[in-house]
């Protein structure tokens, strides 16, 4: 059989294996509580879809097709771009590979087919449910599902490559400086942002547009292959198909022969550390607690698909409080135009601050991942006289450390700015610090439950564990819940609507902390660790 | 020092360790020897408290690894056979880290680890990233960090893998001088050879059950360890 096909069947089995792990874990319910989320998704997706083929008159129903699979696009992007670091550099059996007959570009095929085979289930979530409900309501002939599928297959091929390569270049920059980690993390996060920043302006320039011309143009200069697709699909246009084919293929190819000596390098780079000797040997002691959070910060610090997946909510919080300090008249006269009545709130922008603060702190809580992520390490941990309130308090003050001050900082300079009143300042300090102690000890508890040692890469337990993905859709509904019942049921006035969320929220936290002061022995030492 | 009573434990229907009884006295050095997947590591690890187990009581200085969990571990050390450290670090900074985790004062971490860093000639090591050392080094690292406490219990897993011959001498070395300071050693090997030159007492691991157990003199006979532990190993 060809060495090509062997490998690539590998990858393809690794990924199977790795998210069977997901939906098997240790619990009877786990593949359960996977298909209640992938039924979520699926359901979600649908309605928008539905929602957008019922709001969009019949003549215009190509723009269907084409924002999903732009939004697929991008999705593939950013998520492509999150697994690419560790799909492409931090794998495990790259000696064994490496000692094969085999060439590199053939490792790194099969590196690429398993990456682009995660993302097509991602963007599958998104197209599969609007193809299916537009095949049904415009009676599509065949071509429409036929030619909509095979291109599924060759969509992710163009952002995917994007992806790699960005993350290529992060490694190769980042492997020539003095704190590479570090430099990695900056650079990494810096990508996300920026992907996110020309997605939310290509998204604004588009939604702009006066006519329906106007409307396709960036999406036909910018996402040529989204176009393709959509054309494709909308008129049975094999020539179209054939396009994204031919052109997927091309950088796929191009991608491959120019990229895998570069890759192979960076590897060999990643895999080996520098001995310097000389260092001065510092002995020095600290408390317990201080070592703990000590080493948590290290541990922290040290993962770049952590630090990408954590650090972008405070990162968004301190952007959102920028643009509204510095856009204050913008901010006004949005409000004015919104058509929402933000008299009833005597702080407007207090209350979008806020709302930012609670999604972005409540969606991604470090602790979520922080045992799982212990690894092949956990019997330090385990082996060494830790207190369970001890170790789990550094996990949950990490979370916290990342977490609050951004916050509070914002709030106090848009406090200034906006002149918020002392009672409404202190109640956003209350509730985002709440914020961030209620998700923590969340994210903490579910990963005593949902924990995953078995991984190959860190990004497995960041993006793909069960534990993530409970604590994310968790988080995502609390704060949307907090938030609408800020925004859109006020029985009572504002400031006492957030003193009584505020009030929840405590009593929330101390019956979780209460629970992991009474449990978290006893459920650590049910886990054993690799 | 260290008491097992009646351990069991299962991995679904399997008994990885089947009603294991034991005892190591002060100042012994026990050496626990078993074919593959005999369960010498779950049953070490069930000891230093990393695996809970279905059955039986595991007590070290009196106090049950279940109930007194944070108090056996003060007074016991463990190395594991494939010691992952954490690579975030420098080899300082472990030591650091797990001196203060058993809190440790300044002078005599400092005093133990200038000690134990030059006879397993670390010194230089000691400031770079345990990302760069060698298996042999790391193996090294976990040793001195396991003398720094100057542990009741130590509890090694196949501890001479990975060390070169000097470090394999210093070591056996080391835990004899440890044992006749009133601590005991219990470790598992594979070396039969040096199991026999350095334990007092020896247990044979077969399927999760104790197949011999005694003495050094009181297993072999006037056989070698290793002609032992063949007839047992072949004998079904």
């Amino acid at each position: 059989m060809n060495r090509t096909f062997v490998l690539i069947r590998l990858s393809l089995k690794q990924l199977i294996w790795q998210m069977a792990r997901t939906f098997g874990g240790r619990k009877k319910f786990s593949s359960l509580l996977v298909l209640l989320a992938a039924a979520m998704l699926i359901g979600l997706s649908g309605l928008y879809s539905w929602a957008m083929i019922e709001s969009v008159p019949a003549e215009l129903n190509m723009l269907i097709p084409l924002s999903m699979l732009s939004a697929a696009f991008g999705l593939i992007l950013v998520f492509g771009f999150y697994h690419a670091q560790g799909y492409l550099f931090d794998f495990q059996d790259y000696d064994l590979l490496s000692s094969m007959p085999l060439t590199r570009r053939q490792i790194l095929m099969s590196k690429l087919v398993a990456l682009v085979a995660m993302m097509l289930i991602y963007s599958a979530f998104l197209t599969l449910p609007m193809m299916a409900l537009f095949q049904l309501r415009y009676a599509m002939p065949a071509t429409f599902l036929l030619y909509g599928l095979i291109g599924q297959l060759f969509l992710p091929i163009v952002p995917m490559s994007v992806a790699c390569l960005v993350a290529v270049v992060v490694r190769l920059v980042s492997s020539h400086v003095k704190h590479p980690v570090l430099i990695r993390n900056v650079l990494s996060l810096g990508m996300v942002i920026g992907l996110m920043t020309v997605m939310t302006l290509f998204q604004g320039q588009t939604g702009q547009a006066q006519d329906i011309a106007a409307l396709i143009q960036p999406i036909q200069t910018w996402l040529a292959p989204v176009y393709w697709l959509t054309m494709a699909m909308i008129n049975g246009n094999l020539s179209e198909l054939l396009k994204l084919i031919g052109l997927s293929s091309l950088v796929l190819i191009l991608f491959l022969i120019l990229i895998a000596p570069v890759w192979n390098a960076l590897n060999q780079k990643a895999r080996t550390t520098p001995a310097k000797t000389g260092g001065k040997v510092k002995l020095e002691a600290s408390s317990m607690n201080a070592a703990l959070l000590r080493k948590e910060l290290r541990r922290y610090f040290g993962s770049t698909s952590l630090v990408m997946n954590t650090m972008v909510g405070p990162v968004m919080v301190a952007l959102c409080a920028v643009m509204l300090a510095a856009q204050k008249d913008l901010m006004v006269q949005i409000m004015l135009e919104s058509g929402v009545d933000f008299r009833a709130f005597a702080d407007p922008v207090a209350m979008l601050l806020l709302a930012a603060c609670l999604f972005c702190e409540m969606i991604c809580p470090i602790t979520a991942t922080s045992i799982s992520l212990e690894g092949k390490h956990f019997w330090i941990v385990r082996s060494l006289p830790i207190p369970a309130n001890r170790y789990l308090g550094a996990k949950l003050a990490l979370n916290l450390m990342l977490n609050v001050p951004v916050s509070w900082l914002s709030i106090l300079i848009l406090s200034f700015v906006y002149h918020f009143t002392p009672v409404t300042t202190v109640l956003l300090l209350a509730l985002t610090l709440l914020a961030a102690l209620c998700s923590g000890l969340f994210g903490l508890i579910v990963n005593l439950h949902f924990p995953r040692f078995d991984y190959d890469r860190e990004i497995v337990v960041v993006k793909q564990s069960l534990s993530t993905m409970i604590t994310v859709f968790t988080g995502m509904g609390f704060s949307f819940l907090l938030i609408a019942g800020l925004l859109f049921w006020a029985p009572l006035e504002p400031t006492a609507m957030m003193a009584a969320i505020a009030l929840g929220m405590t009593l929330l936290a101390a019956g979780m902390g209460f629970y992991l002061l009474r449990r978290g022995e006893s459920l650590l030492s049910k886990l054993s660790g690799v | 020092m260290l008491e097992i009573k009646g351990l069991v434990k299962r991995y679904g229907a399997k008994a990885a360790v089947d009603h294991l009884d034991l005892t190591c006295e002060n100042g012994e050095i026990f050496g626990f020897i078993g074919p593959n997947g005999a369960g010498k590591t779950t049953t070490i690890k069930a000891v230093v408290g990393i695996l809970d187990f279905d059955e039986g009581e595991i007590r070290i200085d009196g106090h049950s690894i279940r109930q007194e969990p944070l108090v056996c571990k003060q007074n016991l050390a463990y190395i594991p056979d494939n010691p992952d450290l954490y690579d975030i670090m420098r080899g300082d900074e472990y030591l650091n880290f797990v001196a203060d985790i058993y809190q440790i004062d300044k002078e005599t971490r400092i005093k133990r680890i200038q000690k134990y860093a030059a006879l397993f000639e670390l010194e230089g090591a000691l400031a770079m990233p345990i990302s760069s050392y060698s298996h042999g080094m790391k193996q090294k690292l976990a040793l001195i960090s396991a003398f720094l406490h100057e542990p009741k219990l130590l509890v090694l897993d196949e501890p001479f893998v990975g060390l070169d011959p000097k470090a394999s001498f210093l070591l056996k070395k080391l835990m004899r001088e440890h044992c006749d300071r009133g601590n005991t050693i219990f470790f598992s090997t594979h070396v039969l050879e040096v199991a026999q030159k350095l334990c007092d007492h020896v247990g044979i691991l077969k399927d999760g059950r104790l197949a011999a157990l005694g003495t050094m003199e009181e297993v072999t006979g006037n056989q070698s360890l290793e002609q032992v532990f063949l007839e047992l190993a072949d004998h079904e």
